[in-house]
């Protein structure tokens, strides 16, 4: 039964994709941290998530998931940036 | 990988025969980049990435490459400079920016102190690249 504090969202990444269930008042940090573990990445500050119609906004990390009003099924993006070298 | 490809509507031509694949992406302004990979000897050797003119189709021109606010897009060469990228290796181009890496471990470098083990696989390397052309904060523009 869905919980009316939960957010239910899809992350795609480059590892394929998986819906997620977060409490809505979830950190985006905590939603990075937890999707990129889940892909199978090694932790990184060099993630990003995306709302994948808006890829030009990465959600900002020490923000909450309802902050942005998101809705259950909205798709994000794992990206990493990684590094210049 | 094939959503992601879809969100961000990449165009894919593979050429398998060569080992060769051709990828049209858009920056978020919409400028439009041709990346060719060649995947030769992959995965013993790191794939060759080569941005193309798409006016032109002059290959390795620093007008076929972007330009973001990190040296990923390297002006020697001009080059992609990352592990993953054939082209960044001083022993392969004379214009390659490291002498000092080598094949054996560009799965698992830790060159720049970052784990490239997270952009072992090729929907990594290109989500990477299109990270960079995607959004305002990282993408400059064209590099000439």
């Amino acid at each position: 039964m869905h919980n009316e504090k939960d957010l239910e969202l899809i992350v795609q990444s480059s590892r394929g994709s998986k819906e997620f269930t977060f409490l809505r008042e979830a950190k985006i940090a905590d939603v990075i941290a937890t999707a990129a573990k889940t892909f199978g990445f090694s932790a990184s500050d060099t993630f990003r998530i995306v709302p994948a119609a808006n890829p030009g906004q990465p959600l900002q990390a020490e923000r909450t998931l309802v902050s942005y009003h998101l809705s259950d099924g909205t798709v994000l993006v794992l990206t990493d940036v990684g590094s210049g070298v | 990988m094939g959503s992601i490809g879809a969100w961000y509507n990449w165009e894919l031509a593979p050429d398998l025969p060569d080992l060769k694949l051709s990828i049209k992406m858009r920056a978020h302004n919409s400028d439009l980049f041709i990346l060719e990979i060649d995947f030769e000897n992959y995965k013993e050797w790191p794939p060759f990435f080569e941005f193309a003119d798409p006016d032109s189709g002059q290959r390795g021109a620093r007008r076929a490459y972007p330009s973001s606010t990190d040296s990923f897009f390297h002006g020697s060469g001009p080059c992609i400079c990352a592990p993953f990228n054939r082209k960044a290796y001083r022993h392969v181009v004379a214009t390659g920016p490291h002498p000092d890496w080598s094949f054996g471990d560009w799965m698992t470098s830790r060159a720049n102190n970052y784990d490239w083990s997270r952009a072992n696989t090729l929907g990594d390397m290109l989500l990477m690249i299109q990270t960079r052309l995607a959004t305002p904060d990282l993408y400059k523009g064209r590099m000439q």
